[in-house]
């Protein structure tokens, strides 16, 4: 059963009560939230992944809760917590929906040692996957969604996960965070895909949630091998241009923008040289979409890792 | 101007790790939480700052490196070493020390 078989008001009661228990790649998680204005485009974000059964296990008990006493009323608040303890200090209450996701993405970070994380979009192309680190404002997600709505599968928008023992990159499938003018962007882009209202004045600016393809969240379980490693930047008027990378750049690019390479010392160390083993490097400039995904395309097709 | 090697380098010394990469070498040194990016020239003058124990001038470093490559030309050479010296310098694995 998926999280779009349920009614509104079953989701609703679901978050209000036990909790709505999904699986988000190879998290269990537990979400709980009051705050029913959420309740339908999360319902709407998730529909495609499945419910799991009272009994089985949870990684992440987490909740978006609305404020104490007076917040409840005055410039009402949102809290985020994760086993009853409560990390961030609390939101706008508009800020409900980004907050839970902010929060999970939290959860995997500070939870996850038995992976590399790495702060990186991460797209898959049979089997291979391509890892898009970049810094905010880059055009990372924006092209990360311009990508799983044609064709390409989605493994991560914010999170790329790698296994340590097998160097796989494992899909996550959650929700893509948009921001800004990238949200007028791929509205426009991917009409068919669902965005929930934009939300103004958050730390990162209007952010809008993007639901993952259908296609992508059912093949969550499908970890890719890791072909290329992409720095994308959008630089408005430029073509697009792919300038291959050495690894060593690489090596310190995945370093940086990994959240537990120094966590785990040599394992993070052996895990980031085998990244950089597997995969083709690159730094690409763009502006059009439509440019972007021809060139990921004829990465596709020319091969990846297998050219190593 | 003569080189030293830092306690940070003795210290990190048994456990740092190498990957060679397409530029050069990776150095991690775990227990500094440290990643550089080393051309081979960089790390060839570190680890003849570090085996030896003692100060190295530019001098003795130009002069092992055409004992290895004696085709390099002198003047490349003093500088490559030099510019490998600045980055190590700031890299805290070498410092300067007076004559």
């Amino acid at each position: 059963m998926r999280v779009g078989d349920l009614s509104p008001a079953e989701v609703r009661a679901r978050l209000a009560g036990d909790g709505l228990r999904i699986a988000a790649g190879p998290f269990h998680c537990r979400l709980q939230s009051d705050i029913g204005d959420i309740a339908d485009e999360l319902a709407r974000l998730y529909a495609h992944h499945p419910l799991l059964d009272d009994g089985e296990f949870i990684d992440f008990h987490v909740s978006v809760q609305p404020g104490h006493g007076i917040r409840r009323w005055l410039r009402p608040q949102a809290r985020f917590a994760v086993d009853a303890v409560e990390p961030f200090t609390p939101l706008p209450r508009a800020q409900a929906l980004p907050m839970l996701e902010w929060g999970l993405n939290w959860c995997i970070t500070a939870y996850s040692q038995h992976l590399l994380i790495i702060h990186a979009a991460a797209v898959a192309r049979d089997g291979r996957a391509a890892i898009l680190p970049a810094p905010p404002g880059s055009g990372k997600s924006t092209l990360c969604a311009a990508l799983v709505n044609r064709g390409w599968q989605l493994l991560s928008d914010e999170l790329t996960l790698v296994r340590l023992d097998t160097g796989e990159i494992m899909g996550l499938a959650r929700p893509v965070n948009l921001k800004n003018a990238s949200i007028d962007i791929i509205r426009d882009y991917a009409p068919e895909a669902f965005l929930s209202h934009p939300v103004r004045d958050t730390t990162k600016g209007t952010v809008a949630l993007m639901a993952p393809p259908q296609a992508s969240v059912e093949a969550v379980g499908e970890w890719a091998r890791p072909a290329w490693m992409v720095l994308p930047r959008y630089r408005a008027g430029t073509p697009p241009t792919l300038t291959q990378m050495g690894s060593g750049a690489a090596f310190l690019q995945i370093a940086d923008n990994a959240m537990n390479y120094h966590l785990l010392g040599s394992r993070g160390f052996a895990a980031v040289g085998q990244l950089v083993d597997r995969c083709r490097s690159y730094s690409f400039e763009y502006s059009r979409l439509d440019d972007a995904i021809e060139t990921f395309d004829r990465l596709a097709a020319d091969g990846g890792n297998e050219a190593r | 101007m003569r080189y030293l090697p830092t306690e940070a380098l003795l210290d990190g010394l048994p456990h740092v790790l190498w990957k060679e990469v397409d530029e050069g070498w990776i150095r991690f040194d775990p227990a500094a939480a440290q990643t550089l990016l080393l051309t081979p020239i960089a790390r060839f003058v570190l680890e003849r700052v570090a085996i030896a124990g003692a100060s190295a001038g530019v001098g003795d470093l130009v002069a092992a490196v055409l004992r290895e490559e004696p085709e390099a030309g002198h003047d490349a050479c003093r500088s490559l070493v030099e510019a490998a010296l600045q980055a190590l310098v700031e890299a805290h694995l070498i410092r300067p020390s007076a004559p």
